[in-house]
């Protein structure tokens, strides 16, 4: 598969704990029109798995299940891939210590 | 609470593009993007920070939905433009139905072919054995390679040796093939038993379906009478009685106790084992290291691989080599993986036989791209529209291709059909030699196979002809020009398609014509005796009623008498082994000649041996060139006397006339003999076998309770089978009767390996030459039908019917040519793999080369006979006025 910086962004970011659409965006700065092609293309590829929250834990937060994305592990060797090519992955924050907002 | 306004309008601005979304995601896609939305604006509302610029930047970030939603609505055009273009094709193919039935009714057959001779190679060649971890099953051998002897059996004392000192195994299991004669149910009957010793079954995993396997002091004799059923013994023959274990029955007319049952999926040593008992040694059985008799099969140990178990067990026969030099020097230990030795026979043949099909495959696929040539080029204009309005050539490729998979995906679907067909006629021919450890069928693995198989048809069919209509030039298509670039480049391919047609019927017919003359040599061989009219009946007489010698003697000479009575029957006599016959007791006897260079050769010369009745030769029709046959006056008070046939006399007697010689039998000088006769060597070992020396004795002097029992009729052998049953039965009516056949079956049994072989390249080979045969009509027609004008042309400027003709004929025979020497070279190469089977045919012979070539010239030459004569039929007028 074509290895962009952009995906490899992405990867990285599943990888420190971002699993939501926002939260990606949140972690890499990517827009949203180029975030979601990825994870689909991600997920056509068997390197990323989808699946929904589970119903009773979202009406514990009062809001609609939301899309759980994480990397399998082809996920994860695509990644030490990237890693390798693209040095400045190491900037991607972890999900813990994102930005609130962007 | 109530959303403010800029997450609403997020909301809105979703439903609205969520239209772009194909269908099936539609929901999923709208769902998943509320829910960010929302759980965004509420961690924000729930940090006071939901301000008209993270509303802002909700709100750019929603609008990013486009992208995604057009992201997944090309995908999905992509996709549907597949189904769109395989429901094309599909109207396609109905609209030129002879093209479409022709297409895949080859693919049918390649790929069904294919798939038939996969299944088999799977289940005999890449399934393992249906035992528990078979990788760490060998079989161990005892082998002499000064004699070039392999794989002999082993004797008793070797192998409790080898258990007590070998350590590279967990257990060492021994069995031998036996029969058992049921009694007391109905008919007596011979069961076809496995003497096992009681650790085979744990060796090999197996359980029994009901009751218990063997205890270890079964292997004691006194013991071991207790008795495993088959699964379709137990239901066969005593009616799946569920309180069958505990039960005694009688076999061999000793009770014995049914102590379990196998499941039907069990078939060692192989499916047609009926019984299992306990394989116990007799004390003097224990000492024997020189009668190797027994199967032996071991388990390695965790971790140790086939090489240290061989380098262990070779030190162990070096050590019994030099502790027992009489019976063990110079023999060694092969140790060879069970699954190898289980494939060894049949894995050669079925290569053979894979390959074949596999060009049969090929042949077709080339089929089918001549034919997809010449119809591309009937479909230059509406490719070049479809060119025209934008499809790229990578577009037209795929839509062309797509043309072919429809083809091919209908091809394989009647290809497993033919598949089906191809295994139960596989599995009918079969002489037996195929292991049937796994079950040969149509299953999953075999049905991926078959689609992958049709994805690589469809690729080999389809890319060339794709490449060619996809890469011409749309305006000169467009105008209908047939421009001399696009249409020399479809007959260039057309012209190499023929030519590798022929080149791979010739690989196959030339593999199936030598086969078939090699066929031709083996029956012309003589078998040394006269096969009509003969009906052969085994007897074994259990050693409890019939002991001595004298009774043995007397129950044969009574039997025979008493079948010589019957109406039609002419002569009846008995042999220890019949010829071509895998039932009696074969013997490798070593022998000494007075006189001779033989009397001091150490080891002393073997020869095969045989225990035969007075007239066993005149009924067999076994000339006797010299001397006399045996008498009533050959008994045991007699003088010892032997008879020799030619291979040994001519070997063994130094050139003089052996009648009157003294023959040592048996090692030592312990049983000297007169040879009082000379017959004719018989091919007792098939007819593709040369005879090997071979000295009869008479059964007066060597008594023994298993004799074949042979009968020779005026009439139709097969009809009096009936009669000698029951002369059997009215002699001893708990004897069991087996192996009732005629002369003729038996020797035809003999041949059903190489009739196997033969049946099924020959059977590939017309389809191959089949498949050839409308290619090159298919391309001819094409290519003629491609020069219409210039055929037109030449006409007008004055060349006669037979000119052209000729032209198209010479043009065609000149690829045949080419294809002919391309696959003589070929077939040369590759019919070396077929040399074990041949028969006095050299794998180069010059005749079966030359007779196919001639052949296939001739079918390639009628095929382009039709066509050649349409296109003198052309008239020039009308082929000029066209351009």
């Amino acid at each position: 598969m074509k290895l962009t910086y952009p995906t490899s962004l992405v990867l990285q970011a599943l990888a420190r704990g971002s699993h939501h659409g926002f939260d990606i965006m949140d972690a890499t700065g990517l827009p949203s029109g180029t975030v979601y092609p990825i994870l689909r293309r991600l997920d056509g590829e068997g390197l990323v798995a989808s699946r929904w929250e589970k119903q009773t834990d979202a009406q514990k937060a009062q809001r609609p299940p939301r899309r759980y994305y994480r990397l399998t592990a082809d996920g994860e060797a695509v990644l030490v891939q990237a890693r390798d090519r693209y040095r400045a992955l190491e900037d991607v924050r972890p999900a813990a210590a994102r930005a609130r907002t962007s | 609470m109530r959303e403010p306004a800029a997450v609403r309008w997020c909301l809105r601005l979703v439903r609205a593009v969520s239209r772009l979304v194909p269908g099936r995601d539609r929901d999923d896609w709208r769902r998943e993007w509320e829910a960010e939305i929302r759980h965004q604006a509420e961690t924000l509302d729930a940090r006071d920070a939901l301000d008209w610029r993270t509303q802002m930047t909700l709100l750019r970030r929603t609008s990013g939905s486009v992208f995604d939603a057009a992201w997944l609505r090309r995908q999905f055009t992509r996709d549907a433009e597949l189904v769109q273009d395989a429901r094309e094709s599909l109207r396609l193919l109905l609209r030129q139905p002879r093209f479409a039935a022709i297409s895949i009714l080859t693919l049918a057959l390649g790929i069904g072919a294919t798939t038939a001779v996969f299944s088999v190679v799977d289940a005999v060649l890449l399934k393992p054995l249906p035992f528990a971890e078979p990788e760490r099953l060998v079989m161990l051998w005892e082998r002499q390679p000064a004699t070039g002897r392999e794989r002999d059996q082993v004797a008793t004392a070797n192998l409790l040796d080898w258990r007590e000192q070998a350590q590279s195994f967990t257990e060492i299991a021994s069995y031998v093939y036996w029969g058992l004669a049921l009694t007391g149910h109905g008919e007596p009957v011979e069961l076809q038993t496995g003497r096992v010793s009681p650790n085979l079954l744990p060796l090999l995993g197996a359980t029994p379906l009901m009751g218990r396997g063997f205890h270890p002091d079964e292997e004691t004799a006194g013991r071991d009478r207790v008795v495993l059923l088959s699964h379709a013994v137990w239901q066969q023959r005593f009616g799946s009685d569920p309180a069958i274990v505990g039960r005694t029955i009688l076999l061999d007319e000793e009770p014995y106790e049914v102590v379990g049952v196998m499941p039907d999926t069990f078939a060692f040593p192989d499916p047609e084992t009926e019984l299992w008992v306990p394989l116990s040694y007799f004390p003097y059985e224990k000492t024997r290291r020189s009668q190797r008799m027994f199967y032996a099969i071991a388990r390695l140990a965790p971790g140790v691989p086939v090489e240290a178990a061989q380098a262990e067990m070779s030190t162990i026969a070096g050590r019994l080599g030099r502790a027992y030099p009489q019976t063990n020097g110079g023999w060694d230990v092969f140790v060879e993986p069970a699954q190898d030795a289980a494939v060894r026979t049949a894995r050669g043949p079925l290569l053979v036989l894979l390959g074949a099909v596999l060009l049969v495959l090929l042949i077709a696929c080339a089929n089918v791209s001549s034919l997809l040539l010449a119809r591309g080029a009937e479909r230059q204009q509406e490719l070049a529209i479809r060119g025209a309005l934008g499809a790229s050539r990578g577009r037209l490729l795929r839509y062309l291709l797509t043309d072919t998979l429809v083809m091919a995906l209908a091809g394989g679907a009647g290809g497993l059909l033919v598949a089906y067909v191809g295994i139960q006629t596989i599995v009918s021919l079969d002489p037996g030699n195929l292991p049937h450890w796994n079950a040969i069928a149509i299953d999953g693995r075999v049905l991926a196979f078959t689609i992958l198989l049709t994805f690589a048809a469809s690729l080999l069919a389809g890319l060339m002809p794709g490449f060619s209509a996809a890469h011409a030039a749309p305006a000169d298509m467009l105008k209908g020009v047939r421009g001399p670039a696009r249409g020399q480049t479809a007959k260039r391919l057309s012209h190499a398609v023929v030519v590798a047609e022929i080149a791979l019927s010739i690989v196959l017919l030339v593999g199936a014509g030598l086969l078939i003359r090699s066929f031709a040599r083996v029956l012309q061989q003589d078998p040394g005796f006269r096969p009509a009219g003969l009906l052969s009946v085994s007897i074994f007489l259990p050693s409890n009623r019939y002991p001595d010698d004298p009774q043995q003697i007397r129950f044969f000479e009574d039997l025979l008498d008493r079948l010589r009575q019957l109406p039609g029957v002419t002569a009846a006599g008995g042999v220890t082994t019949l010829p071509m016959s895998s039932v009696g007791v074969d013997h490798d006897m070593p022998f000494a000649v007075a006189g001779t260079a033989s009397d001091t050769a150490d080891p002393r010369p073997e020869a095969d041996f045989r225990i035969t009745t007075d007239d066993y030769f005149r009924t067999m029709g076994v000339p006797l060139l010299a001397g006399r046959t045996f008498t009533s006056h050959d008994h045991a008070k007699g003088k010892p006397v032997v008879i020799v046939n030619t291979t040994m006399a001519e070997r063994f007697f130094e050139g003089q006339n052996p009648i009157g010689r003294v023959l040592y039998w048996g090692g030592g000088r312990t049983h000297p003999a007169e040879v009082v006769g000379l017959v004719g060597e018989v091919r007792h070992r098939g007819l593709d076998t040369a005879p090997r020396p071979e000295f009869y004795v008479p059964f007066r002097q060597v008594s023994y309770g298993s004799l074949e029992v042979v009968v020779r009729t005026a009439g139709d052998p097969a009809g009096i089978a009936g009669a000698v049953k029951e002369a059997v039965f009215a002699q001893d009516p708990a004897l069991p009767v087996a192996q009732i056949e005629t002369m003729d079956d038996l020797l035809e049994t003999s041949l059903a390996a190489r009739r196997f072989q033969l049946v099924l390249l020959g059977g590939f080979a017309a389809i191959a030459l089949l498949l050839a045969a409308v290619g090159i009509y298919g391309v001819v027609s094409f290519t003629t039908s491609q020069r219409t004008q210039e055929f037109g042309v030449r006409m007008a400027l004055g060349a006669v019917p037979r000119d052209v003709l000729l032209m198209v004929v010479r043009d065609t025979m000149i690829r045949v040519a080419i294809g002919a020497a391309l696959g003589t070279a070929a077939a040369v190469g590759v019919s070396r793999l077929l040399e074990s089977s041949l028969f006095e045919v050299r794998p180069t012979d010059p005749i079966t080369i030359g007779a196919v070539v001639c052949g296939l010239a001739l079918v390639a030459l009628v095929c382009c006979l039709g066509p050649a004569r349409r296109a003198t039929r052309v008239d020039p007028l009308v082929a000029l006025r066209a351009e």
